[in-house]
C-alpha cells in the first residue's frame, strides 16, 4: 500500500520527468540544443500551445471536449489579418487597426465559445458533436472568407509584439498562473471539478452547472484567440489553415499533462509539464535529423508510452 | 541574382562534409516522396549530409523546423513551403543567419527575400496539357463539357495550373462549357465527393483535367461509380488529363484511361536546388528563379518520354 502511494506520488511528476529526460538527452547529444537561440525557439512553440491547452483543460475538467479550438484559431487569424492587413485590410491601416483586429479576434473566440457553451449546457447537446460541427462550420467560414488565400501584409507593430519571446512568455505565464489560482483557490475552480466528477451531484449541491459548463467553452474560445494571435504573428500571415493539424497535439498534451478525458481531474502544473514534453519531443526529433518516417513512428511510440503510463497512474489513484 | 554569405555556420569547418537541411511541408503524395528521394540521392552523390524534417502541413511547425536547422548550424536549407506567403518568415530567418535557402517546386510571394525558387512553369505545362486534351475532344465532334479539379488556391502552383487550363480553353477557340470546378484543397476525399457530385449534376461531362495526378484515384473511383470509366478507344471515354507525372498517371496512361499529363522533372528540380544551395554557400551568383521546363506525356510520345517521367521510374 505504501509502495503504491509512493509510486502514485512519483508518477504525478511524470510529464516533468519525461520532459527533463528529453531535455537531458537533447543537451547531451545535439549540438546547439542548449543555445540561447534554441531555448528561444522552444519558448516560441511552448507559449501558444500552453495557452490553447489551458483552455482545453478547463473544458475537459467539466467532462467536455473542444474540437473546435483549431478552427477557432483559424477564423480568428483570418478575421484579425483581414482587418489589419496593410495590403487588403478591411479598415484603413493605422495604429488603431491593430487594436481593432485584436479585439475582433478575441470577440470571435468569445462568440464561438459562447455558441459551443450554449448548445452544450443549455440545449444538452453532446460536446463532441457540437464542437465537431462548430469545427467544420468555422473552418469552412475561414476558408470562405479568404477563398483559401493567405492574408499577408500584417503591420509590424502586431508582428513584432507577437514574435517578442519575452512578451509571449509573460502572456502564457499570466494565463497559467490565473488558471492555477482559480482552480486551486477560487470557488469557480471547485465548481469545474465538481461538474466533471458528477454533474447531478454538483447540481444538487447548488453548483450553477449550466453557467460553469458554458463559461468553460467561452474561456477555451478566448484562449484559442490568444494562441491564434501568436501563431498568426509568427507567420506574419493570416491563414485559414492555421493550426489545422494541431488538435491532436493539444488533446495529447492535455491528457499526458494529467487531465482526464472523463472530467474531474487536472492540474495546471502537470499540464505545463505535458506541453513541455510535447514541445521537447518535437524539437529533439527534428534536430536529430532522422528520416521523417522514423520521426513519426518515434513520436507516436513516445506518446503511446506516456499515455499508457498515465493511464496506469490513473488506475492506481482509483484503487 | 542572389549571393549569400555563410557567417553563422560556424560548426561546419572547411574540411567537414557540408550539411543541408531539407524541410518538406508534407510527404503525403508520391510527388513529394520522389522529390525527397531525389534530393537525398543528389546530396549523397555530392558528399553532402542531409537532415530532414516534415511539417505535416503545419506552417508554424515548419518555421520551427527551419529555426532548428539554423540552430544546428546547417550549411544550407531546401524548403518545400506550405504556401507562398507563410514561408516569408522562414526565408527571413535563414537570411538573417546567413544560410542559403532554396525553395523546391513552390515559389515565395515575397520577391524581395533572398532565396532561389526552382519551379516548373505550371501555367505553360497545364496549358499544353489541356491543349492536347481539347485537340482530342475536338476530333470527336461533340459538344465539350469539362470539369476541372482545382488545388489549394493558396498555392501559387494550383492557381497557375487553373490559369493554364483556362488559357488553353480560351486559345482553342472551341466552345467549351466548363460545367464543374471542384475545389479539392489538395484533399482526395473532397476531390472524390466533388467529382461524384459533378457527374451526378452533369452526366454528359466528357473532359476532366485534374491539377494533380495524386487525385486520379479519386477521379477513377467516381468515374467507375457513375459508369463513366472507359478506355480511350471507346465512345463513352471521358478524356482525362493531369499534372505531375506520378506512377498512377503512368499506369493509367499505359492502360488507356488517361490521355495526357504534364510532367514535372523531379530530378532536374532536386539537382538545381542542391546545386544552388552549394553555389550560394560558396558565395557564387545564382538566378533567383530556375524554371523546370517539364513536358507533356501522352499516348503518342509515351515510349519516347517515359524514361524521363519520374512516375514511370518509381513504379
Amino acid at each position: 500500500m505504501r509502495l503504491k502511494s509512493t509510486m502514485l506520488r512519483a508518477s504525478e511528476a511524470l510529464p516533468f520527468v519525461l520532459a527533463c529526460g528529453l531535455a537531458f538527452y537533447g543537451a547531451m547529444t545535439i549540438s546547439g540544443f542548449t543555445s540561447v537561440n534554441n531555448c528561444r525557439n522552444l519558448l516560441d512553440v511552448y507559449s501558444p500551445l500552453l495557452i490553447v491547452c489551458l483552455g482545453q483543460m478547463l473544458v475537459m475538467l467539466t467532462g467536455g471536449i473542444d474540437l473546435s479550438a483549431t478552427s477557432t484559431m483559424a477564423l480568428c487569424s483570418v478575421v484579425g489579418a483581414k482587418l489589419m492587413s496593410e495590403d487588403i485590410g478591411w479598415v484603413e491601416p493605422s495604429a488603431a487597426s491593430v487594436y481593432i483586429a485584436v479585439a475582433a479576434m478575441l470577440g470571435v473566440g468569445f462568440c464561438i465559445g459562447a455558441i459551443n457553451g450554449t448548445a452544450i449546457a443549455y440545449l444538452k447537446m453532446p460536446p463532441f458533436m457540437v464542437t465537431l460541427t462548430t469545427m467544420i462550420f468555422v473552418g469552412g467560414l475561414a476558408t470562405y472568407v479568404t477563398q483559401s488565400k493567405q492574408v499577408g501584409g500584417l503591420p509590424d507593430t502586431f508582428v513584432n509584439a507577437t514574435t517578442n519571446t519575452s512578451l509571449i512568455v509573460i502572456v502564457a505565464s499570466v494565463f497559467s498562473t490565473c488558471c492555477y489560482l482559480i482552480l486551486k483557490n477560487h470557488v469557480y475552480g471547485k465548481w469545474l471539478f465538481a461538474v466533471g466528477q458528477n454533474v447531478r451531484t454538483a447540481t444538487v449541491s447548488g453548483v450553477p452547472t449550466k453557467e460553469v459548463i458554458a463559461s468553460s467553452y467561452v474561456l477555451s474560445g478566448i484562449a484559442s484567440a490568444f494562441a491564434s494571435m501568436i501563431y498568426t504573428g509568427q507567420l506574419a500571415t493570416g491563414s485559414p489553415s492555421l493550426g489545422e493539424n494541431l488538435l491532436l497535439d493539444i488533446i495529447g498534451a492535455v491528457v499526458i499533462g494529467g487531465t482526464s478525458l472523463f472530467g474531474g481531474r487536472g492540474d495546471v502544473r502537470l499540464l505545463c509539464g505535458g506541453v513541455l514534453f510535447f514541445v521537447l519531443l518535437g524539437s529533439i526529433l527534428d534536430l536529430m535529423g532522422w528520416s521523417p518516417f522514423a520521426v513519426m513512428v518515434a513520436k507516436g511510440a513516445m506518446i503511446l508510452t506516456a499515455a499508457t503510463v498515465d493511464s496506469l497512474r490513473a488506475r492506481w489513484s482509483q484503487a | 541574382m542572389i549571393g549569400c554569405s555563410n557567417s553563422q555556420s560556424g560548426t561546419a569547418s572547411a574540411n567537414k562534409k557540408p550539411t543541408i537541411g531539407v524541410c518538406f511541408e508534407t510527404l503525403q503524395t508520391e510527388f513529394w516522396v520522389a522529390g525527397l528521394d531525389a534530393i537525398i540521392q543528389e546530396c549523397n552523390e555530392r558528399g553532402v549530409e542531409v537532415v530532414q524534417a516534415v511539417a505535416d502541413g503545419d506552417a508554424n511547425r515548419q518555421l520551427q523546423q527551419v529555426k532548428s536547422f539554423i540552430v544546428r548550424g546547417v550549411d544550407g536549407i531546401i524548403l518545400v513551403p506550405k504556401d507562398t506567403k507563410t514561408c516569408g518568415p522562414m526565408i527571413k530567418a535563414a537570411n538573417n543567419a546567413g544560410i542559403p535557402i532554396a525553395l523546391f517546386n513552390r515559389p515565395a510571394a515575397d520577391k524581395d527575400s533572398k532565396c532561389v525558387a526552382v519551379v516548373a512553369d505550371n501555367l505553360k505545362l497545364a496549358e499544353h496539357t489541356t491543349a492536347y486534351l481539347l485537340e482530342k475532344a475536338k476530333a470527336r465532334n461533340t459538344p465539350i463539357k469539362a470539369m476541372i479539379l482545382l488545388g489549394d488556391l493558396s498555392d501559387e502552383n494550383a492557381i497557375n495550373r487553373r490559369d493554364g487550363f483556362n488559357a488553353a480553353v480560351t486559345a482553342s477557340g472551341l466552345k467549351v462549357d466548363v460545367v464543374s470546378q471542384v475545389p479539392t484543397e489538395w484533399n482526395q476525399e473532397k476531390a472524390q465527393a466533388g467529382v461524384v457530385n459533378g457527374l451526378q449534376a452533369n452526366p454528359d461531362i466528357n473532359l476532366i483535367f485534374t491539377s494533380s495526378d495524386f487525385l486520379l484515384p479519386s477521379i477513377v473511383s467516381a468515374l467507375k461509380a457513375s459508369n463513366h470509366y472507359f478506355k480511350y478507344d471507346q465512345p463513352e471515354h471521358v478524356i482525362l488529363g493531369g499534372f505531375d507525372g506520378d506512377a498512377t498517371a503512368f499506369q493509367l496512361l499505359q492502360e488507356g484511361y488517361l490521355d495526357a499529363t504534364g510532367v514535372q522533372d523531379v530530378y532536374f528540380e532536386a539537382k538545381a536546388c542542391v546545386d544552388s544551395v552549394l553555389k550560394m554557400k560558396d558565395k557564387q551568383e545564382v538566378a533567383s528563379t530556375i524554371a523546370d521546363p517539364g513536358f507533356v506525356i501522352h499516348r503518342e510520345n509515351m515510349d519516347e518520354k517515359k524514361k524521363e517521367m519520374w512516375g514511370a521510374k518509381s513504379k
